[in-house]
């Protein structure tokens, strides 16, 4: 039935030599194009045919399918207890395909179930051949914990990247599904209004990517699926990371030249994009391609002609894009039917509530020259010019431009100050944005005598509750909790929540902020037990106003879930902890630094509790997610600690020894010997060892327990030395 | 020796029986090892005095005990009237000539290894756990007391050699 091979005798040491020799030309030559590569074959081999030979048979197997792989992920599969079918379909790592549902120039989507550590079906996005894998897969593996960071229900997440077994890079993502932006608002026949909340929606997800340090640099409709969902119109932004790691935008209008390949779909190019190299790509290309989404969005069309695009030379394509001005939208509006004016005011609106992102590039000379006129026109002490120095700075700082606000900001102070009084509204507001200035710039101690001035003179005004008044009563509060000032802070956040529940009533998010506050700071002094009924107000109130599975919600449940722990409740706190976790398991899975820490809660309370199998189960499934994610943090060996724990409490001593001892390095280098961190997992390690002596006594683990006594007694006379 | 890494006898157990129910025959009696007797001759294996176990070595034993009852179940099958499909053990991605049944890829990739092991031993072991064990990079790492990196180079290296030679033979 099956031959015993006898082809040239194989396994002789000659045969290992050229292996090993082939081995090497197979990797120097594996990213090469074809005529490329078969050249430097040729003249890696010279006259050796076998040589040859097997080197095109490591190429050809590495293109070819590997009839037996994936059987090991059946094994384990059903020994997880898995009845499910028996592996049909492809399968690529933790992944199994089912269907798929988009093609396009990048690749192939495919609709697919992770299986392990969470069960849940995501898009898989397969990247054609063409690009170097490992670069790729650098490249995403940079951007990962910023991405990891982004938590917006309007992004999609991005989970996972990796090889494909003939090498070729894939990612995985939230599976999401909907329509392209354009394609759902015709289908819909949605009218302007609905049309520009989808673009707020997408402005406001945007900014916290870019809050978080990441850019998309390849926003456009495909990559905004808009889907109806419980008669709500939902749109989400996906392949976050994505163009970044591949370095070129990856889509059917991706246009390339000889030199280089063209960071940007021509459509939605920024004039930026079109005048410089990939280094140079920042916020404002986001920024733009958002514009020209609003331009599509309410026109039908995108602001330069796709065909004149298309058939432009490189040059041309790029002078179009910096140098000529599209038509005004108004002038193009066909089919929406509304007015001039109506779209005017609606863009002016929209420019309003999204200055920071959307309108900086056009405010700023307007302002500059507005301020101008106004100093010549009208003095530097007119009430308008004083307007005008005011809005030059806020807006530059607003845009993180700080060293170019200050001096606007300052100005505008000293002459409001002497021209309207101390005492007046706009001075007061004038004082605020100083402190702000403060904070921005790091340094909170100047930021306080401005906020504390400026609070006073609000006090003594008397008027209605007002939003800025609030906003300075809570960053005040949050600036002294930082500092330690926990009394202090405690009398501003309960005069914030005052003023919240006359201003909004008490549902609002802003009280329900208060509320939360409140807790953070009574828990600060100390004092658990009052800050208890805070706590479980901002949980319940956010859960009626945001929904449970809110993020702002989840923060809150966690919160007070730490704080039950902290004062002995465990019982009440760990269904807490099981909710929020499972829930951003369903929404981020492990890769989420949420997620890690609530992992890390949950693990901490059932070993509290001496459920440890359950904490075994809770902690190792977030090991990879944890090494990744978590970098050197404090975070990292306080998850180790547990880990450690829980495997030598469950039995593995060897396996909690290596990890304890991990966690013990890394809390000394990062914190030092005597810092309780690393005491703590010197007393993990003492009772490992002293159970482990138990179960195998005269192995000398009692010896080893002795020795990190000596360490933990030491580490302990040094923190006190050091305290005094 | 019964409190010894229980967790991992509990994975190796469920691991060994479910996969030796996948190789029952076709009047459901288990043949070749009893789950009981497999692990029982991994733990042998495994309690060398001196030595630290981790899960990661048990894996790696299991995977080698793997190997063997595939091979085994193979050779008893390409012997017999293959059953139902029932019996089958799921292989996804089956490619190559439509003749080749699963029991002889299993036998082919065995005497494959074999022979890989004596030109590149470190890079045939890690294909072995990879492919028999269900190993991590990572994991294999820690059990040849190597880098991530050479595992990872192995492995590409033994794939590509695997899956090339076995084309050869599918398309011969």
């Amino acid at each position: 039935m099956h031959e015993p091979r006898t082809d040239g005798g194989a396994g002789g040491p000659d045969d290992a030599a050229r292996l090993e020799r082939a081995g090497e030309i197979f990797f120097a030559v594996r990213g090469l194009g074809l005529a490329a590569r078969d050249e430097a074959i040729e003249a890696a081999c010279g006259g050796d045919a076998k040589l040859r030979a097997l080197v095109m048979l490591l190429i050809r197997g590495a293109d070819a399918p590997m009839p037996i792989e994936g059987l090991a992920d059946d094994i384990r599969a059903a020994a997880d207890g898995d009845a499910r079918g028996d592996g049909d379909g492809d399968r690529i790592g933790n992944y199994r395909l089912l269907s798929r549902i988009g093609e396009g120039g990048f690749g192939v989507v495919y609709e697919a179930e992770q299986e392990r550590p969470v069960r849940r079906r995501v898009a898989l996005k397969i990247i054609k051949l063409g690009m170097d894998t490992r670069q790729v897969v650098a490249r995403f593996e940079a951007e990962r914990q910023a991405l990891a960071l982004m938590d917006h229900p309007n992004i999609a997440k991005v989970f996972d990247a990796g090889a494909t077994p003939t090498g070729r890079p894939y990612f995985v993502m939230e599976l999401v599904k909907g329509s392209p932006a354009t394609a759902y608002c015709d289908e819909h026949r949605l009218g302007i209004r609905e049309r520009l909340d989808i673009v707020a929606t997408v402005c406001e997800a945007l900014q916290h990517a870019h809050q978080k340090g990441v850019i998309h640099r390849d926003i456009k409709p495909s990559n905004v699926l808009v889907a109806t969902i419980d008669g709500k119109v939902v749109a989400k932004i996906i392949d976050f990371g994505i163009a970044k790691a591949t370095s070129a935008r990856l889509t059917e209008k991706t246009i390339f030249t000889e030199f280089r390949q063209l960071i940007g779909t021509p459509e939605y190019m920024s004039p930026e994009q079109a005048g410089q190299s990939a280094e140079d790509v920042d916020t404002r290309t986001d920024v733009y391609a958002i514009g020209v989404l609003l331009y599509e969005l309410l026109t039908g069309s995108t602001p330069f002609d796709s065909e004149r695009l298309r058939s432009a030379a490189y040059g041309e394509l790029l002078r179009i894009i910096r140098e000529e001005e599209p038509l005004r939208p108004s002038t193009r509006i066909g089919t929406l039917g509304g007015t001039v004016g109506q779209v005017a005011a609606l863009r002016q609106a929209i420019a309003d509530r999204y200055m920071d992102l959307a309108m900086f590039a056009e405010a700023l000379p307007l302002q500059e020259s507005a301020l101008a006129t106004r100093r010549k026109v009208l003095g530097d002490d007119h009430i308008d010019t004083l307007s005008s120095i005011n809005n030059m700075g806020v807006l530059l700082q607003w845009w993180g431009k700080l060293s170019e606000a200050e001096p606007y900001l300052r100005e505008c102070l000293e002459r409001k100050r002497r021209v309207l009084g101390d005492d007046h509204r706009e001075t007061i507001a004038a004082i605020a944005n100083m402190g702000s200035q403060m904070i921005y710039l790091g340094k909170p101690m100047e930021a306080e005598p401005y906020y504390k001035e400026a609070l006073e003179r609000s006090r003594r005004l008397q008027d209605e509750p007002n939003d800025p008044m609030i906003n300075m009563l809570g960053s005040m509060a949050t600036l002294l909790n930082e500092q330690g000032k926990y009394v202090e802070a405690e009398k501003l956040n309960r005069e914030a929540l005052e003023l919240n529940r006359r201003a909004y009533g008490n549902d609002h998010k802003a009280t329900l902020v208060s509320i939360g506050n409140i807790g953070t700071v009574l828990k600060a002094q100390g004092r658990l037990a009052e800050a208890e009924p805070f706590m479980r107000e901002a949980v319940e109130g956010r859960r009626r106003v945001l929904g449970g599975e809110h993020p702002d919600t989840m923060v809150a449940i966690s919160e007070l879930e730490i704080l039950l722990q902290a004062q002995g409740k465990l019982d009440e706190a760990e269904p807490l902890a099981r909710e929020v976790l499972e829930k951003q398991l369903k929404l981020f899975g492990y890769e989420s630094l949420d997620t890690l820490i609530s992992v890390n809660s949950l693990g901490g309370l059932l070993l509290a509790k001496q459920k440890n199998r359950e904490a075994l189960e809770t902690l190792a499934p977030a090991e990879g997610a944890a090494r990744a994610v978590l970098g050197n943090s404090a975070r990292k060996h306080r998850f180790l600690l547990n880990l450690g724990t829980a495997q030598g409490r469950t039995g593995d001593f060897a396996a909690g020894e290596a990890t304890l001892i991990e966690a013990q390095s890394a809390a000394a280098k990062l914190r030092g010997e005597s810092h309780r961190d690393t005491r703590h997992c010197n007393q993990a390690l003492i009772d490992l060892y002293a159970a482990w002596d138990a179960a195998q006594p005269g192995k000398g683990y009692d010896a080893r327990a002795a020795e990190w006594r000596t360490t933990l007694e030491a580490a302990v006379r040094a923190a006190e030395a050091s305290k005094k | 020796m019964a409190e010894l890494l229980p967790l991992v006898y509990t994975e190796l157990r469920a691991l060994a029986g479910s996969y030796l129910n996948r190789h029952r025959d076709g009047d459901g009696r288990s043949h070749t090892l009893q789950p009981t007797a497999l692990v029982h001759e991994a733990y042998v294996k495994m309690v060398e005095p001196g030595k630290r176990y981790g899960r990661e070595h048990f894996m790696a034993v299991a995977a080698t005990a793997m190997r063997q009852v595939l091979v085994d179940h193979a050779r008893k099958k390409g012997t017999e009237k293959r059953g139902g499909d029932r019996d089958r053990v799921s292989i996804s991605g089956l490619a190559g000539a439509a003749e080749a049944t699963q029991e002889m890829r299993v036998l082919e990739l065995h005497e494959l290894l074999a022979e890989l092991a004596r030109m590149h031993a470190r890079a045939a072991r890690v294909a072995e756990m990879r492919l028999f064990g269900g190993m991590t990079p990572e994991q294999m790492a820690e059990v040849i007391g190597v880098s991530r990196m050479t595992v990872d180079r192995d492995w590409e290296l033994a794939r590509a050699w695997l899956a090339g030679k076995m084309t050869e033979t599918g398309d011969a």
